[in-house]
């Protein structure tokens, strides 16, 4: 007789899934041990921040930082929208995004003791905030010009303040007159400044409803880039012409002021206000734990 | 004979491919240290039938099986039987040579290794063994540790055959070995089918004729998927029993 | 008098001519694309490699292009890139192979013809899916889990990688091991061999350079990636090597996250611009590297199994056995050191203890429950991969059916796209595809046509063929910035429909070339002999023989095209695409895209949650709907070409 039926080997396959139990279990229990390491998330302060490139980021870079350099663990986040997003996510955040997007995902800190929000601003008592700014390529003409006028007006400027921007003073109301207006009209440039333009593009369009028109994101370089290649009418830009963009005939319009708010999530207990020293040193990393701020 | 003196016995074992039927109630037995020939014209499920004998239609999806088959009168077919256990006895040689694609000492050990044999003196002592009962020692013994993938047709069959006798098996099953070579090459490997008769059971399959009348003691011919004749080799060429096997030998068709 | 002369042909013999030097156009096409990609690069790149050197740019540890004085260390970045790569390969290749043996030799029939293709649609979910997937949740949920100060780091970008080449790895590697013969697993099985030690002794040595392969593609695909990593790796401002280097949750920056980030703001022909454009010369570089080794290795595996070997060994087999044992030796204690460095000596030592025990403990069991457990261990990656790819696109219809609606479809985004539908962006996408198909299509049929059935193999086909390899490896968003740099600076197209077009059509010419080529393979030579033998010249034959029944494997490529291009965000990125509500009546007009518009919503759009989810299951139907049409179209086509 040969034996080729199967023999019971239930034992040793249950031998063996209990050590592979073990070993699993062993494991988890090690890796955990690393993780626990990482210490109490909500403590450690997370930075975030604009890209290189941004206007906000130059900003706060020149006026915040004095041009010192940021703390190697900033991250960096390509519009205004996606450092409040990421802020509101994550606990330990801190960022700074202009005032128009401070909501109720994320809370704003007071700086020298001031709220961050417009009549502050206004005031000048708020300490870190910036003009805004379209640029054109040689004087505006045409849609270029009757959109600027129609910013800078008080119609405008309703929207600059809807948006939650700052905005300009002593304004006049805007008047068509009878102009009609064709062909297209394109838009681009700073993330901060797109929700206005969005806004008024679809108001103007109104206005003249023969007009096309694009607005467009990318970041204040991007819309300087394009405004003096032709590939853009207006550059929207949240911060003035740096050197190399300087003599290529571009032609700078202010339509509102812009706070920028520095933000938390709401989670956050350690900090409901900081001053512009503290702001800095969490900025450049000697700062990195929000317990450390009481100190 | 006896069905006791049969080492390999099927009762009514019927197959189907899926829907198709490729074997109807075949009973045969076949005798051990004996060279048992299939033959009959393409399609007639001979090549099927030798691939139940060591349970290599498992690999194949949608085949199903009835009947029984026994070795040493022991179902292979029960639900406990091991397919691995069977193959260990019943080894198998395919119509083209396929050695793998490693050294030729490999291919030999690959089935004493996979049985747990490490010890490598007992590995060199199988390969050597294994490779001189397939006649093949002799050309290949300074270059074992070379690709098997760069010897002849022939040489490759014969290292399929030494792989298959390097795990001491019972049964051979050849499925049409020597299809894919040349006349010199078939010489040869049908000399060594005579040799290994002494120690195992041989079943070959075969389309040439005049191959299983030199090489057989017994031939089964099939037409269909049935077993239409089955008897002594000389018996069946000199004197068939039915006229579908004489129409065939005598090349009438097929 | 016989005429066999050309004399009283002139007219179809010009025609032949003609054709012949069309299709020689058209298959030198990939090759000036993929020069002009690295002539453009390079000369854009130049300004700053001449200014800070080479070897300064490379080794430079800081990336801080707008500091006082300005950094352009690319190091930290080609570092961070290889990480997330690594990290993503440590995911997919397990869980890929184990997913490939199972569909290839464990699957029943009727598991196999559901997992499969349901596997190679998983292959056409758009990187920004999984970006926006990665963004919203997982990032979220890692750091919640281990507490870490945020989610967005190296693990997550190398979980999300690795999940997006599962499907790629995993249907090149079933491929490969469906595809060795039979005999092999037979003549294994024939010696008394279990399943899993044919699996593993005969099936997976055979189709090793199937595997490699594979994984190899799946590596150019990582290193390439744009849209997902920049979602979810943090992005930390100079570039940021882990301290220490195994600290999976520190945040990283790639080099393809740094582009998509910087790109789209810098200013134009600045030291930044120039050093941006540095690395992607530099991204370029390496994805070639990697490419060319794959096809090394794939070369010589492919000799070693063929050959016989009939050149003398130049080292003896023990002493070849002897390196190869001390080179494991090596490489163990190197792996030993680096642990101990990385995580102390105790967990070493329980490590060490728990690998000698399985070892002592596998080699004690019997051959049947190693087995067993090899294959549970085998169910269990398919299972990991189904419930990872269930979880993601349960996700996003869960979240995205809700936005869906016939005004969705068929209004114009309002309020920054926080309401209002998606229609300029689906219309722009499908300008964007219909365009890239319309240019790329006779190009890459063309270049099939005048490789296969015009020339003989040889040097020409050679460095045709790898022109297309090479396009092909070539990553998304470097496409992205040569279409920046040559069509919308230097042909001065702006961001343009067409400059998008054009762009896209060059991406997805390699795919059309591959797939064409199959077609056209798998159309029998002794029907193009039967043309000839009837008096048909070569074009005739071509056109009325060969293509007919080519079309269906031609039409395949060019539907797979379409998917992909339909899903890719980093190539219109900077040439095409404007986030807004505008269709555009003229080819120089930008455009939006579903892509883009995720993209933009996820990244840049607080409190547009819900649009987001829409957008995405749109975007996911589209591009999933196309490759199911793809193949459909080629199950259907290869049961037909049965000859």
């Amino acid at each position: 007789m040969i034996t080729i039926y199967q023999q019971k080997e239930k034992q040793k396959a249950g031998m063996m899934i209990i050590s592979i139990i073990v070993i699993l279990a062993l494991s988890t229990i090690w890796f955990s041990g690393c993780v626990q390491q990482q210490g109490q998330s909500g403590e450690a302060i997370v930075l975030i921040g604009r890209d290189s490139t941004s206007g906000t980021r130059e900003f706060f870079w020149t006026y915040v930082m004095g041009k010192a350099n940021f703390s190697a663990s900033l991250l960096e986040k390509n519009s205004n929208g996606a450092v409040q997003q990421t802020v509101a996510q994550t606990p330990g955040a801190i960022g700074y995004v202009g005032l128009g997007y401070v909501d109720s995902t994320v809370k704003a800190l007071k700086i020298n003791n001031i709220s961050a929000n417009v009549q502050n601003v206004l005031a000048g008592t708020y300490p870190i905030s910036r003009d805004l700014y379209m640029f054109t390529k040689g004087n505006a003409t045409g849609p270029a010009k009757e959109f600027i006028l129609y910013l800078q007006s008080t119609e405008g400027q309703a929207i600059v303040t809807q948006e939650g921007f700052v905005p300009l003073q002593n304004t006049a109301h805007y008047n068509t007159s009878g102009k009609t207006l064709s062909g297209t009209l394109t838009i681009s440039g700073s993330t901060t400044v797109l929700p206005i333009a969005d806004k008024a593009a679809t108001s103007f369009k109104i206005l003249y409803p023969g007009l096309t028109i694009t607005v467009t994101g990318g970041g204040s370089g991007a819309g300087i880039s394009a405004v003096s290649q032709g590939t853009a009418d207006i550059g929207m830009s949240s911060r003035d012409l740096q050197t190399s963009e300087q003599g290529k005939g571009l032609v700078k319009y202010i339509i509102g002021k812009d706070g920028i708010a520095i933000i938390v999530n709401p989670q956050n207990t350690y900090a409901e206000g900081l001053t512009l020293a503290q702001l800095k040193s969490i900025y450049l990393g000697d700062i990195t734990n929000w317990k450390d701020l009481s100190k | 004979m006896t069905s006791k003196d049969k080492l390999i016995r099927t009762e009514t074992l019927n197959l189907w491919y899926g829907e198709k039927q490729a074997l109807y109630d075949i009973t045969l037995g076949i005798l051990p240290n004996k060279i048992t020939a299939l033959i009959g014209p393409s399609g007639c499920g001979k090549s099927t039938l030798i691939r139940c004998f060591n349970r290599m239609n498992d690999v194949i999806d949608k085949c199903k099986i009835t009947g029984k088959i026994f070795f040493h009168e022991t179902d292979i077919y029960r639900p406990d039987a091991d397919a691995v256990e069977v193959r260990k006895k019943i080894g198998m040689v395919f119509q083209k040579p396929n050695p793998f694609p490693k050294t030729i000492y490999e291919n030999v050990a690959y089935g004493s290794k996979v049985q747990g044999i490490t010890n490598k003196n007992q590995l060199d002592e199988i390969v050597e063994k294994s490779l001189k009962n397939a006649a093949l020692w002799d050309e290949v013994k300074d270059r074992l540790h070379e690709s098997a993938m760069g010897l002849s047709g022939g040489q490759q069959q014969r290292l399929c055959i030494a792989r298959s006798l390097s795990i001491e098996p019972e049964v051979i099953l050849m499925d049409e070995p020597c299809s894919a070579l040349d006349p010199i090459a078939t010489a040869k490997i049908e000399d060594l089918m005579t040799g290994l008769k002494k120690k195992y059971t041989v079943i070959i399959v075969t389309h040439n004729m005049q191959q299983a009348a030199r090489v057989s003691d017994y031939t089964a011919y099939m037409y269909l998927g049935k077993l239409i004749e089955f008897g002594e080799t000389k018996q069946i060429f000199e004197n068939p029993k039915e006229e579908l096997t004489e129409n065939y030998i005598t090349g009438r068709f097929g | 008098m016989v005429k066999i002369f050309h004399l009283s042909w002139k007219g179809s013999l010009l025609k032949e001519k003609g054709m012949k030097t069309l299709f020689f156009l058209s298959a030198i096409s990939a090759i000036i694309v993929i020069f002009s990609i690295i002539f453009f690069l390079f000369r854009d790149a130049y300004p700053i490699f001449q200014k800070e050197g080479v070897v300064d740019f490379l080794i430079g540890m800081r990336w801080y292009p707008t500091g006082q004085p300005p950094l352009y260390g690319a190091f930290p970045l080609i570092v961070d890139t290889l990480l997330v790569t690594l990290g993503a390969m440590l995911i997919a290749i397990p869980l890929s192979i184990g997913s490939a043996i199972f569909i290839a030799e464990l699957a029943t029939p009727r598991m196999k013809a559901i997992i499969k293709p349901a596997i190679e649609l998983l292959a056409g979910i758009p990187s920004v899916v999984f970006g926006f997937f990665g963004l919203i949740v997982l990032v979220t949920w890692l750091q919640i889990t281990f507490d870490v100060p945020t989610g967005e780091s190296w693990l997550a970008g190398s979980i999300l990688l690795g999940i997006m080449a599962i499907p790629t790895i995993t249907s090149v590697a079933e491929d490969a091991i469906s595809s060795v013969p039979r005999e092999y697993k037979e003549g294994s099985l024939a010696v008394g061999a279990t399943r899993w030690q044919t699996i593993s002794k005969i099936v997976v040595p055979s189709a090793i350079s199937g595997i490699t392969a594979a994984i190899i593609l799946g590596i150019g695909r990582a290193i390439g990636e744009t849209m997902a990593v920049m979602m979810v790796c943090g992005n930390p401002t100079y570039g940021l090597i882990p301290n220490p280097i195994t600290n999976v949750f520190a945040p990283i920056k790639t080099l393809t996250a740094t582009l998509g980030i910087e790109m789209g703001e810098v200013a134009t022909g600045s030291d930044h611009y120039s050093a941006l454009f540095g690395l992607a010369l530099i991204l370029l570089i390496i994805t070639l590297i990697v490419n060319i080794l794959a096809t090394l290795i794939l070369g010589r595996l492919k000799e070693k199994q063929r050959s016989g070997s009939k050149r003398l060994p130049i080292i003896s087999f023990e002493l070849a056995k002897k390196i190869k044992q001390s080179l494991y030796l090596f490489i163990g204690i190197v792996i030993i050191i680096i642990l101990l460095m990385a995580v102390g000596i105790i967990p070493v030592i329980c490590i060490l203890i728990i690998i000698a025990l399985m070892y002592y403990s596998l080699k004690k069991i019997s051959i049947k429950i190693k087995q067993k457990i090899a294959f549970s261990i085998i169910s269990l990656s398919i299972i990991i991969v189904i419930i990872f790819l269930g979880i993601i696109l349960a996700y996003i219809v869960t979240n995205g059916v809700g936005a869906l609606s016939w005004e969705f479809l068929t209004t114009g985004p309002s309020n920054l796209g926080r309401s209002g539908g998606i229609f300029p962006s689906i219309i722009g996408t499908l300008y964007l595809v219909a365009g890239a198909i319309a240019i790329s299509l006779p190009l890459g049929v063309g270049a099939a046509i005048f490789l296969h059935e015009y020339t003989k193999e040889g040097i020409v086909t050679k460095i045709i063929r790898a022109g297309a390899d090479l396009l092909n490896g070539t990553p998304s968003i470097v496409f992205g910035l040569f279409g920046f740099a040559f069509f919308v600076l230097y042909l001065k197209f702006g961001f343009s429909l067409l400059a998008g077009q054009i762009t896209l059509a060059f991406m997805i010419l390699p795919t059309i070339i591959r797939t064409t080529e199959e077609a056209l393979k798998s159309v029998p030579q002794s029907l193009r002999e039967g043309s000839y033998a009837l008096g048909a010249t070569k074009w005739q034959t071509i056109r009325k023989v060969v293509l007919p029944p080519a079309a269906p494997g031609i039409l395949t490529g060019a539907i797979l095209g379409i998917g992909r291009a339909a899903g890719e965000t980093a190539p219109i990125l900077f040439t095409a695409v404007v986030f807004s509500n505008f269709i555009p009546s003229s080819l120089l007009q930008p455009v939006n895209a579903l892509p883009y518009h995720l993209f933009t919503l996820a990244t840049s759009i607080p409190g547009s949650k819900e649009n987001q989810a829409g957008t995405a299951l749109v975007l996911l139907l589209l591009v999933i709907g196309i490759y199911l049409i793809a193949i459909l179209l080629r199950n259907r086509f290869r049961k037909n070409m049965k000859w």
